[in-house]
């Protein structure tokens, strides 16, 4: 693999992880924990699989239908979140048992819809490998060398980034957010109303998490089946955390972990002939981002009032 | 106290004496040796199109072939009601069937508890604390996978334009570095010089893993790979399917079940050069024949190879265009039948090491 196909492999496993971790970001500003990123991730997933096949049938082009397919997704993971909005913001709730809970509920449900709707454990592929050329950009596509960055799933990611600093630094929306996860007692008596900024937020947090869950199966598994999304929820997670919950630090946190991951999996191709344990290769990313966490966590901020439900009465 | 005692005796005696009645007259139609069989299957589901569809297929061949057999099965669906599902099929029918290693545990748990029910295992053994333990009657079938890898071998070194070929597993467990080292020595037999680059994905619901690998190990002059990592095999399969839309050649080589349907991608053309199956189904049919018939080893393991059928490829490969290629498989598996090509497990033939063999 040759340094562009290394940079291609790192953007398209890092891209559905900020994308995912942009979404954190708004919710757990807001003050929400939201643990259930990995199942919003899932309905994500499942939607515009489910949509794009279904589309692909009717006669439908592959970009098309998967476009619709995202666009239905942002609803379908908008409406799934608010189950956790509901128990986490109205009825106080633990929200990380919340959170867990919209996990598991989102695997059954989705393969119980799998079973009914494809009859069996997994859909069949919608054709992201023979498609993949669609993702990119026509026009830019074809300079020389650095043509095949110009992928839409790539380009989709660094907009959200960059929208995402801007409403949450630049807007008043932003500002009403961050304090909504400082101290929502002072937004509170300020007029903001707590309980809407952070049904918002959460909302927010699940469209971004859907078209994560979208990406995430645009780039790797081309199919809905159990293992699709696998866990990638939770190293959005980890991402977040790990840039500080700031989104060019957590967009650089992402690239960085995905970087070190893909030299840990091809490590022995792109190496050939150095005689390193494959075991090694495969630690890699991880003794990195445990070193890393120990360097910066001095400074680590996160909202104050992040997990805690709240109580008007408690001001 | 002693006519307590005395009374209790007699209790015992008629209880003893009923149970003994009920298994001998088991309703009206119980003059067949196995009247009903019931599957249990794992998390994947009835139409996993692998290992709980194919044994499924095996109860239901069996039940075409002697009339007035029963079946059923019951879905698992999570990990821990796994033996609950055991012990309801148990109570069902005389024999139940369960499809994989998630079993073994549940398997040896049940089958204590229900002596005068038979069970067929595939793929594993029961266990207690990962102890394989012995039961008089738990049948356990595994497979000879390095057959299945030795003719996957042949075809990925008669069918290669370049000097390596690759092979992916998931977890170095014993049931895929079997599929690795037949690999191996299959490719080596039509090709002494040729290298083989085996690595390990660590997982089998990877796919992200999958395609990553894949994607290093096209790019560093392979065309083909065999994949034996569960999920992780569909991360590689995209991969090969961009690869081959772009003009560059990339097989896939598949596992366990004939995968070619997963490899298309135009106008019916796969990437899936061919599998290296097992046919779970023929070998559920077969041990429900030989209880039928009162010869099943229970108690023992037993190994189903080549010989019964029981691995090997798909009888159709359209992407074996090449006679000789065809004709070399049909030699090399008559041969293994015979006993003059003898195939090592990873036991003797060691490649638990991701390096080039």
């Amino acid at each position: 693999m040759d340094i562009m196909g290394l940079i291609i492999n790192v953007l398209l496993f890092a891209s559905p992880l900020i994308i995912v971790a942009m979404g954190g970001l708004f919710s757990e500003r807001s003050g929400v924990v939201n643990i259930g990123l990995e199942g919003l991730m899932i309905v994500g997933a499942f939607v515009t699989t489910a949509t794009s096949l279904i589309l692909q049938d009717m006669g439908l082009s592959f970009l098309v239908s998967v476009l619709i397919g995202i666009g239905l997704s942002v609803i379908a993971g908008a409406v799934f979140s608010l189950i956790h909005a509901y128990a986490s913001i109205s009825l106080r709730a633990n929200q990380t048992i919340s959170g867990i809970a919209l996990n598991m509920l989102a695997l059954g449900f989705t393969m119980y819809l799998t079973q009914i709707i494809f009859q069996g454990k997994e859909t069949e592929s919608i054709g992201i490998g023979q498609n993949a050329a669609s993702f990119l950009i026509p026009g830019l596509k074809d300079i020389p060398v650095i043509g095949g960055l110009f992928d839409w799933r790539v380009m989709l990611v660094a907009v959200v980034v960059v929208v995402t600093w801007y409403v949450i630094y630049k807007r008043p929306f932003g500002l009403r957010l961050r304090a909504c996860g400082e101290h929502p007692g002072a937004a509170d008596s300020m007029g903001i109303n707590v309980a809407k900024m952070r049904y918002q937020a959460v909302m927010i947090s699940g469209m971004l998490a859907a078209v994560g869950g979208a990406l995430q199966m645009l780039a790797f598994a081309g199919k809905f089946a159990p293992y699709t999304i696998n866990g990638a929820g939770f190293m959005a997670l980890a991402i977040l955390v790990f840039g500080q919950w700031r989104p060019f630090s957590v967009m650089t946190a992402g690239l960085f972990f995905g970087l070190l991951r893909v030299i840990g999996v091809t490590g022995n191709s792109l190496f050939p002939g150095v005689p390193i344990p494959e075991q090694v290769y495969f630690a890699l990313p991880y003794i990195f981002v445990v070193v890393a966490l120990v360097l910066f966590s001095r400074n680590a901020m996160a909202p104050k009032a992040l997990g805690i439900p709240y109580d008007k009465s408690s001001r | 106290m002693k006519k307590l005692l005395a009374l209790t005796s007699l209790a015992l005696v008629f209880t003893l004496g009923l149970t003994a009645c009920g298994s001998s007259t088991t309703d009206g139609e119980s003059d067949l040796p196995v009247a009903s069989v019931g599957l249990v299957t794992d998390t994947g589901g009835i139409n996993d199109k692998s290992f709980n569809q194919g044994s499924w297929e095996g109860v239901e061949a069996f039940k075409a072939a002697n009339e007035g057999v029963k079946t059923g099965y019951i879905e698992t669906k999570q990990d821990s009601d796994i033996q609950p599902n055991l012990d309801t099929s148990a109570a069902q029918n005389q024999v139940v069937v369960a499809p994989g290693f998630k079993f073994s545990e549940g398997m040896a748990v049940s089958a204590q508890a229900n002596p005068n029910t038979k069970y067929i295992i595939l793929d594993a053994t029961p266990t207690v604390n990962e102890e394989e333990i012995s039961l008089d009657n738990v049948a356990s079938i595994l497979f000879r996978e390095e057959q299945a890898g030795y003719l996957a071998g042949v075809v990925a070194a008669s069918t290669t334009q370049k000097d390596t070929i690759g092979f992916i597993g998931g977890v170095p467990l014993p049931a895929v570095m079997n599929f690795a080292a037949g690999y191996i020595q299959g490719a080596k037999a039509v090709n002494p010089d040729i290298k083989v680059d085996v690595q390990y994905a660590n997982s089998f619901t990877d796919t992200t893993i999958g395609k990553q690998k894949a994607a290093a190990m096209y790019a560093s002059g392979m065309d083909i790979i065999f994949v034996a990592a569960g999920g992780v095999g569909t991360g590689v399969i995209e991969q090969a399917k961009e690869l081959v839309t772009q003009g560059t050649d990339a097989w896939v080589i598949g596992v366990d079940r004939d995968q070619y349907e997963d490899g298309l991608y135009e106008d019916g053309k796969s990437v899936v050069l061919t599998s290296a199956v097992k046919h779970v189904g023929i070998a559920v049919n077969e041990t429900l024949e030989a209880i039928k018939e009162g010869t099943a080893a229970f108690g023992q393991v037993q190994v189903l190879g080549i010989n019964e059928d029981a691995v090997g490829l798909p009888t159709e490969n359209p992407n074996i265009t090449d006679q000789a290629v065809l004709d070399l498989v049909g030699k090399t598996t008559e041969s293994m039948k015979s006993g003059e090509i003898s195939v090592q497990t990873s036991t003797d033939f060691p490649v638990q090491e991701a390096k080039i063999y």
